[in-house]
């Protein structure tokens, strides 16, 4: 999938006017919430609804790691009654701001602080010899359980810390939205039950299921997809540990981000005599409008559906 | 050209630019959106998440022309056309073409290029374009890789610090100067700091320390800040300085005695975070069998050079171990891919391409020879030919340019160093470098 990274819009000259905003409702009397991801943006908005204003840095389609902010984002946030992060080192390309907050004084509350955190599994889709880090893994939402944590702790935090808001209707949309993620929970459970544990294989490229992984008794199979220049002309060697990831797993489905699904399908049964789908699913950020994955319940549903589908006997 | 390092206002003048409407998420979603725009510094407007490497190959073929070769699609595109071409290297994104009689270096931004973030990469697609050109005396030898990017010119000795954000905006910033010497050396970026080293006569006496050399004294590398400043104190000695290559491990130099390592350390004698170690040769290596010049893929740790007439050096910069590999042929180039099953590429002397196992040395296989054209013109006076010929590496397969032949290889180095595609270049690919890697 090509995603195009959308131009990140500023004002020239205009530093510290942070009042300015652009879409209607101007100039915004309500607290300030500002989120790093837009993942966490979806979630957070659900908390606050119309009480305070909720900014979240990073658009649809764009990477959580090296995404960047205008200068005149970056004067919002040391104004921000709040600031929700990933944190566990997602954000680095935005450690500086952060850090300018936090010495501002903003109040932060980092997700990967209130949640069970689990080390990041053994490197996947790559052959650089990493056999994982000691660094805890930050892609915690892939959990549904994980992100109702968060919920709770957001809640306290903006209750505690964003003066205006009305706490009891704060308290009445997180216990709203918690019964969501619950019932995006069961949805999950039960559909990743009628998927037989000896099938319960991800063999993908992606490196943000550990969590789902350990939440739903799925094993993360990482393997390297052979890339574009090799398979234009491919050979067994350029399959060997895709192949062998596939046979072990004992999977007709691989989970895999590919420029050339069709073309990696076809060199598999041609070079392997395998008959596998390639299905992508959506990783680190949330989609434009429709796309699948317009908010976190959307994202996690249609993740959950492909791989029930692709796993299913 | 280069520019002052220009404020953002100064970019886009004080004046609002035009609203650039983000289509349908402008204004909707929990992003509060701002109306005017400015790229914020850093951003590559048009730049493409991809879900692979962006692999291409550069090629300048005898009339200047730079081609760029999708590797993905086998499509190729002209760019620019460049005169007095006579060396060309490249970080992986960047393509530097270095003109030695006008002393001139231009960068050429390819357009892909990887993020690396250790257990995961990202990859990236922008339209290629010429950034600029840098002017100085004789050849410009190019390092980059980092947010650093340094140009040294051997008849001068000056070095160049360049913003390689900047690079990536389009635009050329010297953020330093380095005065120097005369003579071949190296000017390496290594985080925020640059490392620099001038080559000493062999047998010449011994580091030089004379104020006013900049860092740029003989027989030892010096650790400098990113204006050219050298950090007081922070040196190491490296006898007859000759190649130098960056892993993930640090800076690898090659001195008389062996290698001269500088990793991101910590301890007594990094005054500038940057600790120097030497991984010394096994006893009895001659002269002529030492390491001059360095080859790996990207960033691998293990790197392998030409052992004089033997064979390969194999230096694991992580073990801070050297071994050796015989060939029954001498060697011309040499890279180690890195990869489990240890594979070395090596191209040798009667134009074979030859796949080395990195544990046992043995050769595990060949090519016919590619350059029967090449070598035969380089011997009857085209002797230059036979320096533009390279041999790079990635994790998949590796690529020769055969510029008589007008031909690129694409080699399977894991497949018994099968010819898994061969390009036909217009006029002769001279020089090659791969980028999006």
């Amino acid at each position: 999938m090509r995603l195009i990274r959308p131009l990140t819009l500023a004002l020239a000259g205009t530093l510290g006017l942070g009042a300015l905003t652009g879409c209607a409702p101007p100039a915004d009397d309500r607290p300030l919430v500002v989120v790093t991801t837009n993942i966490l943006g979806d979630v957070v908005q659900n908390l606050v609804g119309t009480e305070a204003e909720v900014l979240t840095l990073m658009r649809p389609n764009s990477d959580p790691h090296s995404f960047e902010i205008s200068a005149q984002e970056a004067a919002r946030i040391l104004g921000a009654d709040l600031i929700v992060t990933n944190g566990l080192g997602l954000e680095e390309g935005l450690q500086q701001h952060l850090d300018a907050a936090d010495s501002a004084g903003v109040p932060m509350l980092a997700a990967g602080d209130v949640i069970d955190a689990l080390p990041y599994a053994a490197g996947t889709g790559s052959d650089t010899g990493n056999t994982g880090s000691d660094t805890a893994d930050p892609h915690f939402w892939t959990d549904p359980a994980r992100m109702i944590d968060v919920v709770e702790a957001v809640t306290a935090a903006i209750q505690a810390d964003v003066e205006g808001v009305d706490a009891a209707a704060i308290e009445a949309k997180a216990t709203a939205y918690t019964a969501e993620l619950r019932t995006l929970d069961t949805e999950m459970t039960a559909a990743f039950a009628a998927i037989g544990p000896e099938h319960r294989n991800l063999v993908t490229n992606h490196h943000v299921f550990g969590y789902l992984a350990d939440r739903f008794d799925f094993t993360v199979v990482g393997a390297v997809i052979p890339g574009g220049s090799t398979l234009a002309a491919p050979s067994a060697s350029d399959l060997r540990s895709l192949v062998g990831a596939i046979d072990a797993a004992g999977v007709r489905t691989i989970f895999a981000e590919s420029s050339q699904p069709d073309r990696l399908v076809q060199v598999l049964a041609d070079e392997a005599g395998l008959d596998v789908a390639v299905v992508e699913l959506f990783t680190e950020s949330l989609s434009e409008p429709g796309a699948g994955a317009d908010s976190y319940l959307t994202m996690m549903r249609t993740n959950t559906e492909r791989i029930a589908t692709g796993l299913s006997p | 050209m280069i520019a002052p390092r220009p404020a953002v206002t100064a970019l886009l003048g004080t004046t609002l630019v035009g609203t650039i409407l983000l289509g349908t998420a402008a204004c909707a979603g929990p992003a509060a959106t701002p109306t005017a725009s400015a790229v914020p510094h850093g951003y590559v407007a048009g730049a493409a998440e991809m879900a692979e490497p962006q692999l291409q190959l550069a090629t300048i073929n005898g009339a200047g022309s730079l081609a760029l070769l999708d590797l993905l699609d086998g499509t190729s595109a002209a760019v620019t056309t460049l005169d007095e071409v006579s060396t060309v290297s490249t970080d992986g994104r960047f393509v530097f073409a270095a003109s030695a009689g006008p002393g001139t270096v231009t960068i050429v931004d390819s357009g892909t290029w990887t993020v690396d973030h250790e257990d995961h990469q990202h990859y990236y697609r922008a339209d290629p374009a010429v950034v600029g050109t840098v002017t100085g005396s004789g050849t410009g030898t190019v390092a980059g890789g980092g947010t650093l990017t340094t140009v040294r010119f051997a008849d001068s000795g000056t070095g160049l610090i360049l913003d390689t954000g900047d690079l990536a905006d389009g635009t050329v910033t010297e953020l330093g100067r380095v005065a120097g010497d005369p003579g071949d050396g190296v000017l390496v970026p290594f985080g925020d700091s640059v490392l620099a080293g001038r080559t000493d006569a062999p047998g010449s006496a011994g580091p030089t320390d004379a104020p006013g050399s900049a860092g740029n004294g003989a027989a030892a590398v010096r650790v400098l800040d990113s204006s050219g400043t050298p950090v007081p104190g922070a040196t190491a000695d490296c006898a007859e300085l000759s190649g130098t290559i960056t892993t993930r491990v640090g800076v690898v130099f090659g001195c008389a005695d062996g290698a001269l390592l500088a990793t991101a350390g910590t301890g007594a004698d990094t005054d500038a975070g940057i600790a120097f170690e030497r991984i010394p040769y096994p006893d009895g290596v001659t002269a002529a069998d030492r390491a001059l010049e360095f080859g790996n893929r990207a960033g691998r740790p293990t790197v392998a050079a030409v052992a004089g007439d033997t064979g390969a050096w194999l230096l694991d910069t992580r073990e801070r171990s050297w071994s050796r590999l015989a060939t029954d042929t001498p060697l011309l180039r040499v890279a180690a891919v890195d990869d489990s099953a240890g594979h070395v590429v090596a191209l040798a002397a009667d134009g074979r391409v030859l796949v080395l196992d990195a544990a046992t040395g043995s050769t595990l296989a060949a090519t016919e020879p590619l350059l029967p054209a090449t070598l035969a013109a380089a011997e009857t006076g085209d002797a230059g030919l036979l320096d533009g010929v390279d041999l790079t590496v990635d994790a998949g397969r590796a690529y020769l340019n055969a510029p008589a032949e007008g031909l690129v290889h694409e080699i399977d180095f894991a497949d018994t160093a099968r010819i898994a595609r061969s390009f036909p270049i217009d006029g002769e690919p001279r020089f090659l470098a791969e980028t999006g890697r």
